[in-house]
């Protein structure tokens, strides 16, 4: 076979793997008006659930992540805004919004073509109340030859509870992470008719009162369910301490039981989701770190949970809302603190809850029409793929190098190791090693493959329908 | 002081130009010892909302933000800021006792600074200046700006300046957004390859199957933010603003607010909800002077601490100085400038600011987890924070959409 006959033979074979090894976005379990399912243009994607609730309004469910070419991942049951405080700085009222009021039902907004620009407006009880869209972001990497910019999937629904608008989204990206986030919209709610009030402030044109000053505390219930199977998920807490020299050393503590834990910024405390075994290298997972995390409202008296920041679980159904949960199941526990009661985490399905405060201080500018502030957290995917997702180039010479000096190196671990891979394997350039599919990458102990390069040429002559990233 | 005597001072000639964005013609870049050769930029929205600044690339500092403008939508753009940078980038090897200090080492500019092309800045525009230096200049509309009366909806778009940096195997992309409604969010993002490998378990991640692990690391951004609020730099204050607990009754909070009157280091306090509020003593958006204008320096993305055993400035996330024109960088200063003090730790020594012209340091704590997709690229990192204007107008200078 002349080598013009072996690059058309590879690239046919290759597109033949794409059409048939699972490269489509698998469909979620529901019925089909209640699906989403996003693809992105690096081939990988998004499916899941919608549903909206009296309470919650947005709950997703069967969320899977698909890498490019792997098969598709479970990462949530479901995930939803479990809780919604707000608490105003003059009183001993506390909202509980979700609860008492909710963001479903007539607290949905409509939306319409403005504000779902090239996207899908879904349908909830026969108005627009969910948008779903994609669009590109920041850049995913960058290196001194190439550039990939990242896409999103973003699901998001606006609730009018009061003069506030929640808008209340979630976003994600083609790596693998996943970000919650709330924008509070909207108008004030709340003043004093003493402009003088130590609890709020006098704005322009608003002679005789101080609007006051509130805190929104939101709670995000993430069941997640990594993997083929919901009970052997890990949930760890890092943290690192400096030793007089200034070395820092990590510290890793499996959460075996029930827990409610208290960021301490100055340990950079962390949490880890793993699928199975975390003390094995590189096991997928999702990590959260509390970096939104300026402002913390606490208030020991009154509600005892808000000095905790996370907390793990074992999935009960009843267990819904972070707050006032009996008022809806009375069978069951009132409150998160109560939720955590020590049972075993082992081998069980988790479910982490976490939260973020934002205190919000009246300006001018939020008079009439108030500009959005959002809040949120990254969930980020950790070792979802093999390598760099999308990145088709090899470990510079530099990176060799390092890896080289550090201590006790084998000689046979300074590139990607190379693996077998299985015939379809198209894929190898995103590197995915989802679902136990280690895929080798072009490189193998860091030289280039000849099966690589022809799939190369291939792609450079039109024959691949694919691009693996952004020139 | 009304918002529109004071801009009198500052008169800007305003060519509107068929471009999305483009050099402000009027604008004044002037010569000083921050930017010898600056280039004027300005971008309007449709809103009528405008950025107006000037821009170089400093051997040091890389990407320098100075004669910063913000115009609301039918409002005269006012003066924020005299210059804007970074001051100073940590990077700690979790195995090593001491830092790397990035700017005052290698420095972001000069043979580091990487020009932007159709590949770092495909979604956007690069803009030469005359020293063959370059940024690209980016608009995207982010999302929701607010919602009004239940539908409809304004939008929130952003300009964005990105410049870039190769120092070692990372890049660094120094980032300066500006919001249609005001914002400011200054940032870093790191991205480019690993440098750093180990064999100790508590130093370091794995990245690949059986090679050695990547090392942990810390890092810490430094802005240096000299503001000059309505183009009188020493009627600005600065305002620590907290909200304090009730001791006879914990949920009710008063709001409390201490002009910070020394040069002194200041730390986040998250469940005082503490915040610095940057602002002019004299100038009012509203006709009654109930307000002054100014700007929130928002914590909020101050989750992590910075712990240090060699630079006692890095333990803070706030210091306040008045402004001297050689202290540029918040570690390593005396490197550049021999007459001057060498670090934040000597810069705030207890003088005075009344009636000063203060310069705000403010500094973001990051760590870097490697993890298999950082192999053999790192997948992009970034830190950032917000300045929000704060009573800048008398009310929304937004019209909600007609429905």
């Amino acid at each position: 076979m002349n080598a013009l006959s072996r690059i058309f033979s590879h690239a046919i074979f290759a597109a033949m793997c794409n059409l048939f090894s699972g490269v489509a976005i698998a469909q979620p379990d529901c019925p089909a008006q209640n699906q989403i399912n996003a693809n992105f243009d690096d081939g990988s994607g998004w499916s899941m659930c919608w549903d909206s609730r009296k309470r919650e309004n947005i709950v997703l469910s069967n969320v899977h992540y698909q890498a490019a070419g792997a098969e598709p991942y479970s990462v949530f049951n479901s995930i939803r805004l479990s809780q919604l405080h707000v608490s105003y700085d003059d009183s001993n009222v506390n909202y509980n919004d979700v609860t008492q009021f909710g963001l479903g039902g007539g607290y949905v907004s409509t939306l319409d073509e403005h504000d779902c620009p090239d996207g899908r407006l879904i349908d909830i009880a026969g108005r627009a109340g969910i948008c779903e869209l994609i669009s590109k972001g920041d850049d995913s990497y960058t290196t001194a030859s190439e550039t990939q910019q990242s896409q999103s999937l973003s699901v998001f629904s606006v609730s009018q509870v009061g003069s506030y608008s929640y808008l209340v989204t979630w976003k994600f990206f083609a790596d693998g992470s996943v970000q919650p986030s709330i924008g509070a919209a909207g108008a004030l709610q709340r003043s004093s008719k003493d402009p003088h009030s130590h609890f709020g402030r006098e704005l322009e044109g608003v002679e005789g009162k101080a609007w006051l000053s509130h805190t929104h505390n939101y709670y995000w219930k993430i069941d997640f369910d990594l993997g083929e199977s919901a009970n052997d998920d890990v949930v760890s807490e890092l943290q690192f301490t400096t030793d007089n020299q200034g070395r820092r050393a990590r510290s890793e503590t499996r959460l075996s039981a029930e827990s409610a834990r208290a960021i301490n910024p100055a340990k950079m405390t962390s949490w880890l989701i793993s699928d199975g075994d975390e003390s094995k290298p590189q096991v997928p997972g999702y990590l959260i770190e509390p970096i939104n995390y300026g402002h913390k409202l606490v208030n020991s008296v009154t509600d005892p949970h808000t000095e905790f920041d996370f907390f793990v679980t074992r999935q009960n159904d009843c267990e819904r809302f972070v707050s006032e949960n009996a008022k809806y199941y009375p069978d069951c526990d009132e409150n998160i603190l109560q939720f955590v009661n020590d049972e075993s985490l082992i081998d069980e399905d988790i479910v982490v809850w976490h939260r973020i405060s934002f205190h919000h201080v009246p300006r001018n500018e939020d008079r009439q029409v108030m500009h959005s502030h959002w809040d949120g957290f990254v969930m980020e995917a950790r070792n979802l793929h093999h390598q760099t997702p999308g990145y088709d180039g090899q470990a510079s010479p530099e990176i060799q190098a390092a890896m080289a000096a550090a201590d006790n190196i084998s000689d046979d671990t300074t590139a990607t190791t190379a693996k077998p891979s299985s015939g379809c394997s198209i894929s190898v350039n995103n590197g995915s090693v989802i679902n136990g599919t280690v895929n080798n990458g072009p490189m193998s102990n860091g030289k280039m493959n000849l099966d690589f390069l022809l799939l190369l040429l291939a792609g450079y002559i039109g024959l691949l329908k694919r691009s693996w990233y952004a020139k | 002081m009304t918002r529109g005597q004071s801009v009198g001072a500052y008169t800007i000639v305003l060519l509107i130009s068929l471009f999305s964005h483009s050099p402000a013609m009027g604008m004044s870049c002037p010569t000083s010892e921050a930017s010898s050769s600056a280039t004027a930029f300005m971008h309007q929205f449709d809103s009528g909302a405008r950025w107006e600044f000037c821009w170089h690339i400093d051997e040091r500092a890389g990407l320098t933000i100075s004669n910063l403008h913000y115009g609301p939508p039918a409002e005269t753009a006012t003066k924020l800021m005299e210059s804007a940078s970074l001051a100073q980038i940590l990077v700690k090897y979790d195995e090593d006792t001491n830092a790397e200090h990035i700017l005052s080492g290698d420095g972001l500019g000069g043979k580091n600074h990487v020009l932007p092309d159709s590949n770092s800045c495909h979604t956007g525009d690069t803009q030469l200046d005359n020293n063959g230096s370059g940024v690209c200049a980016k608009l995207r509309d982010l999302n929701i700006l607010t919602s009004v009366r239940r539908s409809a909806a304004l939008r929130r778009h952003e300009l964005s300046i990105h410049a870039f940096s190769s120092v070692g195997t990372h890049i660094y992309e120094q980032v300066w957004r500006f919001s249609e409604d005001g914002e400011v969010t200054p940032a870093v993002r790191v991205s480019g390859e690993l440098s750093r490998f180990t064999n100790k378990q508590q130093y370091g991640t794995a990245v690949t199957d059986t090679g050695p692990l990547a090392a942990n690391a810390t890092l810490l951004f430094t802005w240096r933010l000299d503001f000059d609020i309505g183009g009188t730099p020493n009627d600005d204050i600065v305002e620590q603003l907290e909200f304090v607990p009730h001791v006879s009754n914990v949920v009710r909070r008063s709001i409390t607010n201490r002009t910070l009157d020394i040069e002194s280091f200041h730390k986040v306090h998250r469940t005082r909800f503490r915040g610095w509020l940057i602002r002019d003593t004299k100038i009012s958006a509203g006709p009654n002077g109930t307000t002054r204008m100014g700007y929130y320096l928002d914590p909020q993305s101050s989750g992590f601490d910075y712990v240090s055993k060699r630079n006692n400035w890095a333990l803070f996330d706030l210091a306040v100085t008045r402004r001297q024109a050689c202290e540029q960088f918040a570690s390593g200063n005396s490197n550049e400038t021999h007459h001057c003090d060498d670090s934040l730790d000597q810069f705030v020594n207890g003088e005075s600011l009344t009636n000063q012209n203060p310069v705000v340091w403010f500094s973001i704590a990051r760590q870097l987890l490697p993890k298999s997709e950082d192999f053999p690229a790192i997948t992009t990192r970034e830190a950032s924070f917000k300045l929000i204007p704060f009573d800048w107008s008398s009310s929304t200078p937004f019209t909600p959409l007609s429905q």
